[in-house]
């Protein structure tokens, strides 16, 4: 029988891992996800600037 | 859930009981008011935004809201209260939850009667009204993390002062690993990617990245992760050492 505070001990760290782990994969993974939401669009390309990006081949 | 409902109404009317609700609100505002008119040169800038304003908010969090935190255990355990608690019909994780809650509404209200500074802005130009909405969403999230991690620091000790400090220290640990200060210790022998990964753990990153109006998921996802990890330990400290 493992003692109750090892137990929550382990977890915790598993826990601390999974936290900062999962931190860098979304980091890493989830790109573009977001809402602008500057009056002007700021932060966003416009429509005729990602027709253009989409055209561009890659060399 | 019914139990989460009703610890938050409890929690919340017992923070209007004492003066600690007015106290709080009160300096609040205060400092977040002055910071921005005299540090932040909100009229020497020239510009209509509230920059200035949310600029402060990371650092007044850094110590107003652990000291909203520190009692949300350590005084139940202090007082002996936390054996009445958890012997009610209801689980630990639904008080963990209703106590943090509470806490978390106590703070947006705080946040909420800073509204004069957008009528000021308002009044005084033409602001970005979108970004400004980003600007409170993300204080907003600031001050859950603040609040999670503070509760955690609670849950640890019978002694406010401990859970004050504990909590400070912390809280400035998850700030400063955003901050050229540590970063730049990294930048000359480190990879590219260990520097984007400290620097990806920041509350001040993430805030910031919120503040300019953007609200990119990645940077809700960080929040919500979180908040859920600290309160996930609250719960395992308050069972561990739960007699104590």
């Amino acid at each position: 029988m493992m003692k109750r505070s090892t137990l929550g001990g382990g977890a915790l760290l598993a826990l601390a891992l999974l936290f900062v782990g999962l931190t860098i994969l979304f980091d890493h993974a989830l790109h573009g996800w977001r809402l602008d939401l500057t009056q002007n669009r700021l932060y966003s390309t416009a429509p005729g600037t990602d027709r253009i990006l989409k055209s561009l081949r890659e060399p | 859930m019914h139990n989460v409902g009703v610890i938050l109404r409890r929690e919340l009317r017992s923070y209007f009981a004492t003066p600690l609700a007015y106290v709080f609100i009160l300096i609040f505002l205060v400092l977040a008011n002055s910071f921005t008119f005299y540090l932040g040169g909100f009229f020497e800038r020239g510009q209509a935004d509230l920059a200035p304003f949310f600029n402060f908010h990371p650092w007044l969090y850094l110590f107003l809201i652990p000291a909203l935190a520190m009692r949300l255990w350590a005084e139940e355990r202090k007082t002996g209260s936390i054996e009445l608690l958890l012997t009610q019909p209801v689980t630990l994780w639904e008080a963990v939850l209703g106590k943090y809650f509470a806490a978390w509404i106590f703070a947006a209200l705080a946040l909420a009667l800073t509204f004069p500074i957008w009528l000021t802005v308002n009044y005084l130009g033409s602001p970005d009204n979108g970004a400004i909405l980003a600007g409170y969403v993300g204080s907003l999230l600031l001050a859950g993390g603040f609040l999670a991690i503070g509760s955690c620091m609670s849950a640890l000790t019978r002694n406010q002062v401990i859970a004050f400090i504990l909590g400070v220290v912390v809280c400035f640990a998850f700030l400063l690993a955003g901050f050229p200060l540590v970063l730049d210790v990294f930048r000359s022998w480190a990879p590219q990617a260990l520097i984007d990964a400290i620097a990806s753990l920041s509350f001040l990153t993430h805030f910031e990245s919120i503040a300019k109006g953007v609200i990119d998921i990645r940077d809700f996802l960080y929040f919500a992760m979180l908040i859920a990890f600290f309160l996930l330990a609250t719960t395992i400290a308050l069972d561990v050492r739960k007699a104590e």
